[in-house]
């Protein structure tokens, strides 16, 4: 075998590889259409807040579902874990994923809990990074109450649909947050199975 | 990696190769399996990558945590014992208005330090509008307790020692958790202690023959229950949202002063200010 066979082997590969990378680009998300997402979605979930009389169990499992459909939460979490995403075994992955699903679904439902009149109005749109954009909101809050500004970061998931990616207040990422968090909690209790171990018991699931 | 053992194996099995071959066709092969690696996962960009690396920078600044941590819990003991319950009764028995009164009056004490940091950063706008804002609300506004320079088109904003040593491009050093102050960093703990320096008030204690430090520890006190009670909802929710409460506490500490200073929010101005959304549009 030659050389350059070896090489050209290589290169065909390597030309493999590279062909469905153009696909992996991100679909440009249309900045109107993220606007009218993140208003469409903030109404319809303060509706479902502001309904006191819907049952509990009820209640809980609309919010759930709203809160999945609208968080593209396994991009997320794979960008929470960072660089530790690819040291993990699938099982660590799935488990991973499916608690912190639970633990973010528990956090804003129990943040929506205490709604007391809030409305959300959405007040431009800027360009970010991977085609996705930036949606800016007011969170309008009855007085004496100041308004809190919030981003959003919106794209397109691999489905086809809009989600949020990211959200921030006053400065600070949700993501960069709990990424900056997870990741010490690995560093410091025994790689991502203490994580796993922390958010187990976190959720109430030991 | 599983491709590279395929293709270790299939150079075994092909005796025919020299060794020499093998080893590097298994190299390449390595090569190429850990780029079709990254391929088979398409979620991790570039810049996924670059922000990756931004957020672990961010996070690993911190050589000092260990003792950073022993602060840190030691303040969390005063806190439960003391500072909360202080800023939750403060919350429920003084009314909203009161507790306004209260950040009006600590805000225009702390005029001299913000002055001389607007001065220090050749801001001559922004020092005029402190000067303004101290002289007008020291006399209408009864002794600062109204900030009425706010409603005559001065809003108020807040600048020290930390931020100047910012703009003349000093480093934030590592984080430091500060006793009783708690998250903080290097230049801004040097800044905190610039600030009290330079403060008229603090000299009242040291250079005081007549009786008067009860004046700069009143305010001391009153600075106190004051941030502590207008943190009190965000402290309360990332301490149920999180598992490692330092670390939440110390990245949310470092992305907030970033923003801040890069103006991204203007945090340097009063959360009470009208211009409290600039920065988001």
């Amino acid at each position: 075998m030659s050389r350059s066979f070896v090489v050209l082997r290589v290169l065909s590969l390597v030309l493999v590889c590279l062909g469905p990378l153009p696909a992996l680009a991100q679909t440009a998300t249309n900045p109107a259409q993220a606007q009218k997402f993140i208003q469409d979605l903030a109404d319809e979930t303060l509706t479902v807040i502001a309904n006191k009389a819907m049952p509990k169990d009820e209640y809980e499992s609309h919010f759930r579902s709203l809160f999945i459909r609208a968080f593209d939460l396994s991009d997320i979490g794979r960008t929470v874990l960072g660089r530790y995403w690819r040291q993990t075994t699938p099982e660590q992955q799935q488990d991973f994923q499916a608690l912190f699903t639970d633990l973010q679904v528990a956090t804003w439902s129990r943040r929506f809990a205490d709604y007391s009149g809030e409305s959300v109005k959405v007040t431009g749109v800027s360009a970010a990074e991977r085609g996705q954009v930036l949606v800016d909101s007011t969170v309008l809050r009855p007085a004496p109450a100041e308004p809190v500004a919030v981003r959003w970061l919106v794209g397109t998931g691999s489905d086809g649909h809009l989600h949020i990616y990211d959200i921030q207040v006053e400065g600070t990422s949700m993501v960069l947050t709990y990424r900056s968090e997870y990741t010490s909690i690995i560093q410091n209790s025994g790689g991502v199975d203490g994580l796993l171990a922390a958010m187990r018991k976190k959720a109430g699931k030991v | 990696m599983e491709l590279c053992l395929v293709f270790e194996r299939e150079g075994i099995v092909g005796e025919m190769i020299g060794r020499k071959t093998t080893l590097r066709f298994v190299a390449a092969a390595c090569a190429v399996s850990l780029l079709v690696g990254c391929a088979s996962e398409p979620e991790v960009t570039d810049t996924e990558e670059a922000r990756a690396l931004e957020a672990e920078s961010l996070q690993r600044n911190d050589p000092l945590e260990p003792m950073n941590r022993v602060i840190f819990d030691m303040n969390q003991s005063i806190d439960i014992f003391l500072l909360r319950p202080i800023a939750f009764t403060y919350k429920e028995v003084v009314p909203e208005y009161g507790q306004a009164r209260v950040t009006d009056f600590l805000n225009n004490l702390r005029s001299p330090v913000v002055f001389l940091n607007d001065i220090l950063q050749g801001d001559a706008d922004a020092a005029a509008i402190t000067l303004a804002r101290f002289l007008f609300n020291s006399t209408f506004g009864l002794f600062g307790l109204a900030d009425v320079a706010t409603e005559a088109g001065l809003p108020y904003h807040d600048n020290g020692f930390g931020t100047t040593f910012d703009r003349w491009g000093m480093d934030e050093g590592p984080y430091l958790v500060l006793p009783l102050i708690g998250p903080s960093s290097m230049r801004d703990g040097f800044g905190i202690a610039f600030d009290t320096a330079v403060d008229p008030i603090t000299w009242v204690t040291f250079f005081d023959t007549n009786g008067y430090a009860w004046v700069s520890w009143t305010r001391l006190g009153l600075r106190v229950v004051d941030t502590r009670a207008r943190y009190y909802d965000v402290i309360e929710e990332v301490q149920k949202d999180s598992i490692d409460f330092y670390a939440a506490m110390r990245t949310l500490y470092r992305q907030r002063r970033a923003a801040e200073l890069s103006g991204q929010i203007p945090g340097i101005k009063s959360p009470e200010g009208p211009g409290q959304l600039k920065g988001m549009q």
